[in-house]
């Protein structure tokens, strides 16, 4: 995956949150935003995605620019809480936008979610509501949400945060079978294990500018003050 | 625990309608006359009927405009919003009386029109249709927005973002406020009785006038209106357990 950031600027009310940003990569699979909360890694990621306009600048993913129908066609975007809708079944969640958005007829649609489902081990709660699952089980629900329509860039904005231990291992363990599954992706997460496990580049951010990026050898090797002390709060 | 329940549900009605009869029994000449009535029944009937007609349509006429007031109320277009916040700050803060008065003599006049059902429903239309819009807003604001996001990524048109996603929540979350204005809109429609049209307070009042028994015009006018009001709110309790997700 190539990235290009040139000269991003996103400004709430008159706070600046990111200021003047740039970047440029080539060749990444999953990148870890990381950084204390407040510090602009979500916005960063909600910019990254095009799920949210920005002032100034302009972001290229794959030189293709981002927030176009287009692009949004190819990704899965995964919220910390709540994004299933809560009036739908599992299967009808996912269902619903392969029948009425993308055209699928009904019984194509309802083979391939089950299929999805089963892959991970979700089909027994096809039938409940997304208030009958646990946590983890509704962030694996969106997950398959956007393996059903293809996405190929998944965006999770702190998938785990709340949720506790053995739910996150679940959501982890499933993010990693992502990877294996040949998809890209940025991760904003507090999870530093994780981000080492499933990462192939660290963005550090403080202060809505990006402090120190690298390879994850740089989580165990932090150059600047507010990145050794960043990780030594959350390690 | 069954009859328990049950034996206090009889004993707190009693209570109630004990202290009916003993207000009742201490107005001078309380002798109670309903076969008064009588003869006016099929007259009263009418009006029970034209209450239930003119509720209805008016419900129905108000839940669909508070539907087009919530979206001007949010429309990019400002002399729609404002035009909305307008109408809405009026109804809110005007008793529904004087809007009926406003909208026989004085509309209906300088329009020259003198349908007292057209101005009745229309007036009591206007009036509800803000709040209306009021439930339309929060059962919105109650949704989850990232779902709006999720639906914009995965491609949805406005159309069926409201359609498959908004909507049948907004509904959900709006049922049980929705049975509560119908219940005012019922007991309001009471006040229509100021330009003559012959609903169910309206025709009471003229046997009472006419037959001298006000006492008992009253009471029956009490027991017609729960005859409506009562199974109503059953019905809002039995849907609010229904769509309890």
């Amino acid at each position: 995956m190539k990235i290009s950031i040139n000269n991003l600027t996103k400004k709430y009310n008159s706070e600046t949150v990111l200021n003047n940003m740039n970047m440029k990569l080539d060749y990444v699979e999953a990148i870890a935003l990381v950084g204390k909360s407040g510090s602009g890694k979500s916005t960063l990621l909600r910019l990254l995605s095009g799920i949210e306009d920005y002032d100034t600048g302009e972001i290229f993913i794959n030189d293709e620019i981002v927030g176009t129908r287009d692009f949004k066609n190819k990704i899965g975007f995964v919220f910390q809480t709540g994004s299933l809708f809560p009036h739908k079944t599992v299967l009808d969640n996912i269902v619903l936008i392969l029948e009425k958005v993308k055209g699928l007829d009904k019984s194509t649609a309802i083979k391939k979610v089950e299929g999805l489902l089963e892959k991970f081990s979700l089909l027994d709660h096809k039938d409940k509501y997304p208030y009958m699952l646990s946590g983890g089980q509704q962030q694996r629900v969106s997950i398959v949400r956007s393996l059903a329509v293809d996405a190929e860039i998944f965006f999770f904005d702190e998938p785990t945060s709340a949720l506790d231990p053995i739910l996150t291992k679940e959501v982890l363990d499933m993010i990693k079978e992502l990877r294996i599954l040949g998809k890209k992706f940025f991760i904003v997460t507090h999870e530093i294990g994780f981000a080492k496990n499933v990462a192939d580049y660290v963005i550090f951010i403080d202060d809505g500018k990006i402090k120190e990026q690298g390879g994850i050898e740089i989580l165990d090797n932090p150059q600047t003050a507010s990145f050794k002390n960043f990780l030594s709060q959350v390690l | 625990m069954k009859i328990k329940k049950v034996t206090h549900y009889i004993l707190s009605l009693l209570t109630l309608l004990l202290g009916v009869y003993l207000v009742i029994i201490n107005i001078p000449n309380s002798e109670l006359h309903f076969e008064n009535y009588l003869p006016y029944v099929g007259y009263i009937f009418t009006g029970f009927m034209w209450t239930i007609f003119i509720s209805l349509v008016t419900f129905i006429f108000s839940f669909i405009l508070g539907f087009v007031l919530f979206f001007t109320e949010r429309s990019h277009i400002l002399y729609l919003k404002y035009l909305t916040r307008h109408l809405t700050t009026i109804m809110f803060g005007s008793p529904m009386l004087v809007i009926i008065i406003i909208f026989y003599f004085f509309i209906g006049t300088s329009l020259n029109i003198d349908n007292k059902l057209f101005l009745g429903i229309s007036s009591l239309t206007i009036y509800f249709a803000p709040f209306m819009m009021k439930l339309y807003i929060s059962a919105f604001e109650s949704i989850d927005k990232n779902q709006l996001v999720v639906c914009d990524l995965f491609g949805f048109s406005k159309f069926q973002m409201y359609r498959y996603v908004i909507f049948p929540q907004m509904f959900k979350i709006m049922l049980p406020p929705l049975s509560g204005n119908l219940s005012t809109i019922i007991k309001s429609s009471s006040l229509l009785y100021l330009i003559g049209f012959n609903e169910l307070y309206y025709n009471l009042s003229t046997v009472q006038l006419k037959t001298f028994t006000y006492t008992e015009g009253y009471l029956i006018m009490l027991s017609l209106y729960l005859l409506i009001t009562i199974p109503l709110l059953k019905l809002t309790d039995f849907l609010e357990k229904k769509v309890t997700i």
